[in-house]
């Protein structure tokens, strides 16, 4: 975008030269080669991330007349799973990537004009919300909340400005790109600069190549995958030294989010009184008894996390549909659950279409009766169904419309 | 080429300004100022701390590590600091989750550790074969004066 500046116009001319003391890097390791690699394999990355971010944010809030298909019930497990092996891959690339072109902060003049000022501005702001985004995405699976914003809020439109300034960048850059991809990475050493005052900051060439370069950050990509994805990837779990949650380990072979005293449901839902209560056109209560003594259906559904976790699960329980039709409603209601929490974000949760007709109550999981921490006595779960939205606990179902 | 180029040029910035204005829009949610901070604290964390570590390593290295086996030590310390990049949080969160929750139930620093042990013994392995491949041949080739040697 614009031409070179051979000259300096006049109102930058205080700015036509560099001040004494000012970094140089001539270490010939970085280079356009490098950086359009690890560019390529980054966009990618990002690319996935936002796909698979926005088909997550579609699970908080279905337009009624798309409602979200129940078939592949793995089909989030392995979004979502998508979206966070990616996202924790792109953490080595993008480190690599802002490595390769660091230099290019000190170029000089710092400004040559407006439309350079402009991009390197979208630079900046590419550059800090790529950081922040996958920063903040790292922290939340690890259910680590160091600022005052909400994470879903921030997550979800800080990706647009990281998407949006990324297709500006490479709008821009695109020749410098092709021109990049095109060129060997191994070249014969540039000639060096021929002002010998510079500070060298970089280490002579005699060193890691730029393959070896790609090759180290790669394997830490590589690394990092592995290690990560078995929390959802079951053939990779021997080897998830860095899997943020345990299938194996958890509870009836599913892990626990949300236990029921983070949730304060722990006297409620055990107290003898407990009631499930119907509220449509015919509403009716059904005690723990009652529930237990309906004809049941057993299915083979996956729960999967938004943080990335999932597992293969067994539930036995009574389809959600028989009751909705004994209030009074059809396969095309609206059907509102509520949990027994006093509070929370996650109390209510709304499901229709064909996840309705999937959903099952359930009131016992991988042929054990429901934990308290698993949702007991009864929980909502569906296939391709956010693993949030499986609400625990379930103490009303409503019909909405 | 050139068309499609404004034409992802604009798609960018309607996308950059859509993202803008939501996040101003639900400011509520958002804290608009608040997360402006963290965007500038990435930027100085980044270009200000991180980068000239990173530098300062390189400089390190390429002072007292000698050629041949520098090549090696900083293809193995890009992949471990990566690595450790990613770890570094779980190290840190280890053992604070509520009790009864699923999470975080490894030890993160003695994982880190196999994997860097791995990496360390990959890259050495890989120095230790290419001294021995060029030494015979430092040492085969003007002996022998062969055509036969390779």
């Amino acid at each position: 975008m614009g031409k070179p500046a051979n000259r300096v116009p006049k109102p930058w001319g205080v700015l036509a030269t560099r001040p004494p003391i000012w970094p140089a890097f001539r270490g010939g390791l970085r280079s356009e080669a490098v950086t359009a690699r690890v560019g390529r394999l980054l966009g990618i990355a990002f690319g996935l991330c936002f796909v698979t971010g926005l088909i997550s944010h579609y699970q908080y809030s279905p337009w009624s007349w798309v409602p979200i298909p129940s078939a592949p019930a793995w089909g989030y497990r392995l979004t979502q799973g998508t979206h966070v092996v990616t996202g924790l891959v792109s953490v080595p690339l993008l480190i690599t990537k802002l490595w390769s072109v660091f230099p290019k902060l000190f170029q000089w003049p710092p400004v040559r004009s407006v439309v350079h000022g402009l991009e390197r501005l979208s630079i900046a702001i590419l550059v800090s919300a790529s950081i922040v985004e996958v920063g903040i995405g790292l922290l939340n699976i690890l259910n680590w909340y160091p600022w005052r914003f909400s994470f879903i809020d921030v997550h979800h439109w800080l990706a647009w400005v990281v998407i949006g300034s990324l297709l500006l960048h490479i709008a821009v850059k695109l020749p410098v790109i092709r021109r990049g991809l095109a060129a060997a990475l191994e070249q014969p050493p540039a000639p060096s600069l021929p002002d010998d005052e510079l500070t060298d900051l970089d280490a002579p060439q005699t060193g890691i190549s730029r393959r070896g370069v790609l090759i180290a950050s790669g394997a830490g990509a590589g690394i990092v995958a592995l290690t990560t994805a078995g929390q959802s990837l079951t053939p990779l779990h021997p080897i998830a030294l860095l899997g943020v949650r345990d299938p194996q380990r958890a509870p009836l072979g599913v892990p626990i989010n949300r236990t029921a005293s983070q949730a304060g449901v722990r006297a409620l839902a055990t107290a003898p009184n407990y009631r499930l209560r119907m509220i449509g056109p015919k509403p009716f209560d059904l005690t723990l008894a009652e529930l237990e003594a309906m004809q049941g259906v057993r299915r083979s559904y996956p729960i999967s996390c938004v943080e990335g976790w999932s597992a293969g699960a067994r539930w036995d329980g009574i389809q959600l549909m028989d009751i909705v039709r004994r209030m009074g409603g059809t396969v095309d209601s609206r059907v509102v659950l509520s949990s027994l929490e006093p509070d929370g974000p996650f109390k209510r949760s709304l499901i229709f279409g064909p996840e309705l007709h999937a959903a099952l109550l359930a009131t016992h999981l991988n042929g054990s009766r429901l934990t308290i921490d698993h949702g007991y006595p009864v929980r909502l779960i569906a296939p391709n169904r956010a693993g949030v939205f499986n609400t625990k606990w379930v103490s009303r179902i409503e019909l909405v419309g | 080429m050139r068309t499609a180029r404004w034409l992802l040029a604009a798609l960018g910035i309607a996308m950059l300004g859509y993202g803008i204005w939501r996040i101003f829009q639900f400011s509520a949610a958002t804290q608009p100022r608040h997360l402006g901070s963290w965007l500038i604290a990435a930027l100085i964390l980044h270009d200000g701390i991180f980068s000239w570590l990173v530098v300062g390593i390189g400089w390190l290295l390429g002072r007292f590590v000698p050629g041949r086996a520098r090549a090696y030590l900083q293809g193995a310390l890009i992949t471990a600091g990566l690595v450790a990049l990613v770890a570094a949080p779980m190290i840190y969160r280890q053992g604070r989750s509520q009790p009864g929750q699923s999470l975080l139930e490894r030890d993160y620093l003695a994982n880190l550790a196999i994997i860097v042990a791995c990496i360390a013994v990959v890259t050495g392995v890989a120095y230790l074969m290419r001294v021995r491949r060029e030494d015979r041949a430092a040492n085969v080739r003007p002996a022998t004066d062969q055509t036969s040697v390779r």
